[in-house]
């Protein structure tokens, strides 16, 4: 492979010192003179109509500016998930409403003059609800057809299918047909940065809103729809982010600040704490998930069958996308000629499902991936020679006519990672018969790269060479601390043979810079990046170009590499990029300056294989991580540090859902653990040592074949690691996540 | 003094007081009675009143107060002033070499930085089910000293917790000191924590036994068994005692123990864990507690 100068190389993180000493300015810490500060206040009901709301007591308190309600604020309905104009999207969501869906609706919102006021405030306020009923178990929701919003419950089904999946499990006899059931809860994203934004007017007649968000341009029109502006009235600036995983890309805090600072006409932060966070952001969606495996004797899968119902919360949301996101992630794993998805979305009286880092990739996934392992030893076949058997090949075709999955090479991610983890080896152990119980597990998965196939997917940049030879790129781009911006500059820098500290990347600001869909889908790298590879070979097609001409000479004759540029037959003559840049400023007349659009046009798989070792303590239901290997094919790692850092992420927070993250709640609705002394997150201490695995063929589109990690680097944690444990127990553990005192229940259960 | 309270409730703001020593702390309570909050590491108090501060009205800051700190270790009995933080009696050479379990609980507690500003004595009067240090306080048969303006008194830790967050402390009081009475010859002491992980964790259930054999170092003299988490307050089992007076460990039978131990606890379930799950915990680590300590012999 070609040897790359910054490409492939562990470049720092634009902003890393800033971040780890606390410099940074978050949205949070922003200040302006004259500003005031808002909270909202949150329904304390899962389910009922407000019948009173005093705010008056409230409202005396001194540094109280005002209090809103459903009576003082648009009524008008969003979805927070909307991210373009002419996007068709159930809007069932009001800034506040008069109607309580769930413990941790917005109900109210004070705007004070000091942030010690705010609770005190807040604890004034007296509701009155009319209590119903709620529903709170997703299958009551599909039962019971009430609805929370005046339509069917079920409010979605999708279905997605190839072949013919009830002719072949007709043929199949029963004892080679494998079926396995699923729970997942819902998962708080846990960002360390709370929820926050910042709105304040801009003469004349516009306002700006500040947020840490991964759609600002959406960001822009969901506010300009709610205060019925045009676009061009509203300025939204990007804030650092502080964590976001999916919880920032919708959009429903911004359009109430917004409108707060235009009605007080003064500047507003809005800031959610952590228990707002917990219940009123949005959350992992929870799935409950069958899925039925046809084999032949030879451990060919012929044909799967899966079930998956999805628990919305209290509105819509995504909640139809994200299972349309699920069903289109199983036909691209492994050669199944028939298959079958089939979804349903139901309401239920509890927090919002959302996007979450892999949007439902992690569900799915953990669904299919302990079926295909139990599948595996109940055919007495080993997990990782079953995998092996069936999954998909390089350039294969998705069977339901989806984008080609291009070089995938999940087989050698597969065979790496048993490699490193020393997977027969280990599996070959003397089972444990004492107190602690080691095993192993293993799970593969795929993820996409882009919308392309579903979306339109592209994005703008322009970039211009200033007259000391220092760039400027400019792009619609969202980082959201895994160093984006950081890649985009290597890979620019690549191009122009330049050091990419030398290119300053901005990122979204809507009134400076061009249109981009936002960072979700994994596209950040892949079609971004792409968008930056284009464009600097186009600046280095021109600054070629306009060289030659100060040089009297064609481009062909002129060279540049490494800042430096000069006349082929006089290489001890040259100029500095920056001097070359000056004189095309003075003897050519112009600027180095360049815009491009780039479109995506191939989405091809992401793959991953991880691997879990784990020993369970049987007298507490403890598990321990003894081994991790992590192996994927990034295609090309821009930046390998940047790419393992998402992976040890990744992996922390599937280990989560695996093991201890859960939002829990009574059979009233009222969730039990809303902060982190109740909501375990695995910490530090906690974590494995994570081995991980690059696979670097390219072979696709991507900026020198680089494929997306962000995502899929949590996507099969969670199946290993119930894989794992399943495999040192002997046990069926179906409801997640595996808790201690579920864990010591199974094993009761299993020796009853 | 007189006159603090008036002045207060002119104001709507919190009153602070930083007294020097004792005497002057005691006074301020004698004054202000019931609503004062004491402050000392904080970090339940501030827990407790997160973002709602303004709900403090007068706020007494032991940070100054002489008296209250150190470990001091005495012929017969070990004096750790209430202000000890969880990482002095975690690295006290003292407490380590007598209350060995005493050390390992606080650093069981929380994080380094909790350890470093959270008290022994915070963690007594905030009386919570899952307070590490409580289990051996009885389990030693620790004595607390409480004074007022009007009086020093001592009870014993088995007296003093009545119900989650409430003591028999008075508002009037405070606690100076934790006295711990020098174990005989032949004690043996464990101590396990179960959390929902090893660092900054909520016990779900924790088991602190003190053990004390006969000269022959078999004969039990007296088993001390105190369990965290299953109970409103530290529960102390004395029917083991009973049970098993007079016994060697050497042909104790563990799982009986462990069996009647979770036999007797009513845990209930909250969101850590079920009651199924602590009374299985419970025996679990009973047994190994025995086993531990037999070991240590
Ligand atoms: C993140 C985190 C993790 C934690 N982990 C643990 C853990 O693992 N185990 C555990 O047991 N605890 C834990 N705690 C709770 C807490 O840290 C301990 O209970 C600590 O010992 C409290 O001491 P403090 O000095 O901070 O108490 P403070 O918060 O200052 O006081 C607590 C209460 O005691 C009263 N008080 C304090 N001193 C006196 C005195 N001398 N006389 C009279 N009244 C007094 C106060 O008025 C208050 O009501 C944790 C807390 C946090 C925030």
């Amino acid at each position: 492979m070609k040897d790359y100068k910054y490409v492939g190389k562990n470049i720092k993180f634009k902003d890393v010192e800033e971040r780890v000493t606390g410099r940074l300015k978050y949205a949070g810490d922003l200040n302006h003179s004259d500003m005031l500060y808002s909270r909202v206040l949150l329904s304390e009901v899962a389910r009922g109509r407000i019948k009173s709301i005093d705010s008056s007591k409230a409202e005396e308190l001194p540094g109280v500016v005002k209090v809103y309600t459903y009576e003082n604020t648009p009524q008008n309905t969003f979805n927070s998930y909307n991210w373009y104009r002419g996007q068709e999207v159930s809007k069932d969501e009001v800034l506040l409403t008069p109607y309580a869906r769930f413990v941790g609706d917005r109900v109210a919102a004070v705007v004070a003059r000091d942030k010690k006021t705010l609770q005190q405030a807040l604890d004034l306020i007296e509701v009155e609800y009319e209590e119903e009923e709620p529903i709170i178990d997703p299958r009551e929701g599909l039962a019971s057809d009430d609805s929370l919003h005046g339509e069917e419950n079920p409010f979605a089904k999708q279905e997605l299918s190839c072949g013919d999946v009830e002719g072949n499990f007709a043929e199949i006899p029963d004892e080679l047909i494998f079926e396995d059931e699923l729970e997942t809860p819902k998962i708080h994203h846990a960002t360390m940065e709370n929820h926050v934004c910042f709105a304040y007017p801009k003469e004349p007649d516009r306002i700006a809103i500040v947020s840490p968000c991964q759609l600002l341009f959406s960001v822009r029109m969901m506010v300009a729809n709610m205060l019925d502006l045009r676009f061009n009235q509203v300025h939204a600036i990007k804030a650092p982010v502080g964590g976001s995983f999916g919880a920032k890309q919708e959009i429903f805090l911004e359009p109430l600040c917004a409108f707060m600072a235009r009605d007080l006409d003064r500047p507003v932060k809005l800031e959610f704490k952590r228990r707002d966070s917990i219940l009123a952001t949005r959350t992992r969606s929870k799935i409950i998930g069958k899925v039925k495996t046809a084999v032949d004797k030879e451990g060919k899968i012929r044909a799967r069958d899966i079930d998956v119902l999805v628990d919305a919360g209290g509105y819509t949301s995504n909640g139809n996308i994200v299972s349309i996101a699920m069903a289109k992630k199983v036909f691209r794993l492994y050669r199944i000629e028939n298959q079958r998805y089939r979804g349903k979305s139901v309401h239920t009286n509890t927090p919002i499902g959302g996007a979450c880092r892999g949007y439902g990739s992690p569900q799915i996934h953990t669904l299919t991936e302990i079926n295909i392992d139990r599948v595996a030893k109940r055919l007495d076949m080993d997990p990782v020679d079953f995998r092996l058997k069936n999954l998909i090949q390089p350039y294969d075709k998705d069977p339901t006519g989806g984008p080609n999955l291009g070089n995938a090479q999940i087989i050698a991610a597969l065979k790496e990672g048993a490699e490193k983890f020393d997977w027969y080896n280990k599996r070959n152990r003397k089972e444990d018969k004492g107190r602690y119980r080691r095993g192993i597990g293993v799970a593969c998965c795929t993820h996409g790269n882009g919308y392309y196939g579903a979306y339109h997917d592209f994005t703008g940049m322009t970039l211009r060479m200033y007259a000391d030879g220092s760039l400027l790129l400019n792009t619609g781009l969202h980082e959201l601390g895994n160093a984006t911006l950081t890649a985009i500059a290597q890979i620019a820098g690549e191009v122009l043979e330049i050091d990419p500290g030398e290119i300053t990347v901005l990122e979204a600001d809507t009134d400076l810079s061009p249109y981009d869909i936002g960072a979700h889908a994994s596209r950040g790298t892949y079609v971004c990046g792409m968008c930056a590879f284009k464009i600097a070979e186009k600046l280095k097609e021109q600054f070629l170009r306009e060289s030659a001409k100060v040089l009297n000479t064609t481009a062909d004759q002129v060279e540049m590499e490494q800042g430096e540029v000069w006349l082929k037959d006089a290489p001890q003559k040259r100029l500095s990029y920056g001097e070359m840049a000056a004189r095309v400023q003075v003897e050519n007349q112009r600027e180095l300056f360049t815009t491009y659009s780039y479109q995506a046009q191939t989405n091809p798989g992401s793959y991953g294989a991880h691997f879990a070792e784990v020993e369970v303590d049987t007298f507490t239901g403890l598990v321990k991580f003894k081994d991790y290997v992590a192996a994927h094919d990034v295609g090309k790692a821009i930046n390998p540090s940047s790419v393992e850092g998402q992976i040890h992420g990744g992996v922390q927070m599937g280990i989560g859902m695996a093991l201890c993250e859960e939002i829990t709640f009574n059979d009233k609705g009222q969730p039990l653990n809303t902060n982190f002394s109740s909501y375990h997150l695995v910490n530090a201490p906690e974590m494995p040592k994570v081995r991980v695995s690059l696979i670097e063929e390219g072979g696709d589109e991507g900026p020198y074949g680089a494929k997306s990690i962000g995502e899929i680097a949590t996507v099969p944690v969670t199946a290993a690691v119930v894989n794992a444990v399943n495999d040192a127990l002997d046990i069926k553990l179906n409801v997640l996540p595996m808790t201690p005192a579920r864990i010591l229940e199974a094993l009761n259960e299993k020796e009853e | 003094m007189k006159g603090l309270k008036k002045e207060k409730q002119k104001q709507n703001k919190t009153k602070y007081f930083s007294p020097g020593n004792v005497k002057e702390a005691v006074e301020i309570l004698a004054e202000i009675g019931e609503e004062v909050e004491v402050l000392a590491g904080g970090t339940d108090l501030l827990v407790r009143y997160y973002e709602r501060l303004y709900d403090i009205d007068y706020l007494l800051d032991l940070r100054l107060l002489e008296g209250l700190e150190g470990i001091k270790l005495y012929d017969d009995r070990i004096e750790i002033g209430a202000r000890a933080t969880h990482s002095q009696l975690e690295k006290s050479e003292y407490i380590n070499k007598y209350f060995p379990i005493i050390g390992q609980a606080a650093a069981n507690v929380g994080s380094p930085q909790i350890r470093n500003r959270g008290t022994i004595g915070g963690n007594i009067v905030n009386a919570s089910p899952a307070g590490d240090l409580l289990p051996g306080m009885l389990a030693y048969e620790a004595k607390f000293k409480l004074v007022s303006a009007k009086e020093e008194i001592i009870v014993s830790a088995e007296d003093f917790f009545v119900e989650p967050g409430k003591t028999i402390l008075k508002p009037n009081q405070l606690l100076t000191k934790v006295i711990l009475p020098k174990p005989e010859e032949n004690t043996y002491s464990s101590w396990i924590k179960i959390g929902m992980r090893k660092t900054v964790a909520i016990t779900t259930i924790s088991l602190a036994l003190v053990l004390k054999l006969k000269r022959d170092n078999n004969t039990i003299k007296e088993l001390r068994t105190c369990l965290g988490s299953v109970a409103p307050t530290p529960l102390l089992i004395r029917e083991l005692n009973r049970e098993i007076k007079g016994e060697k460990i050497d042909q104790l039978d563990f799982n009986r123990l462990g069996e009647l131990v979770a036999d007797i606890i009513s845990p209930i379930d909250d969101v850590r864990a079920t009651k199924e799950y602590r009374k299985e915990v419970a025996r679990n680590i009973m047994i190994e507690s025995l086993e531990k300590v037999a070991k240590l012999r």
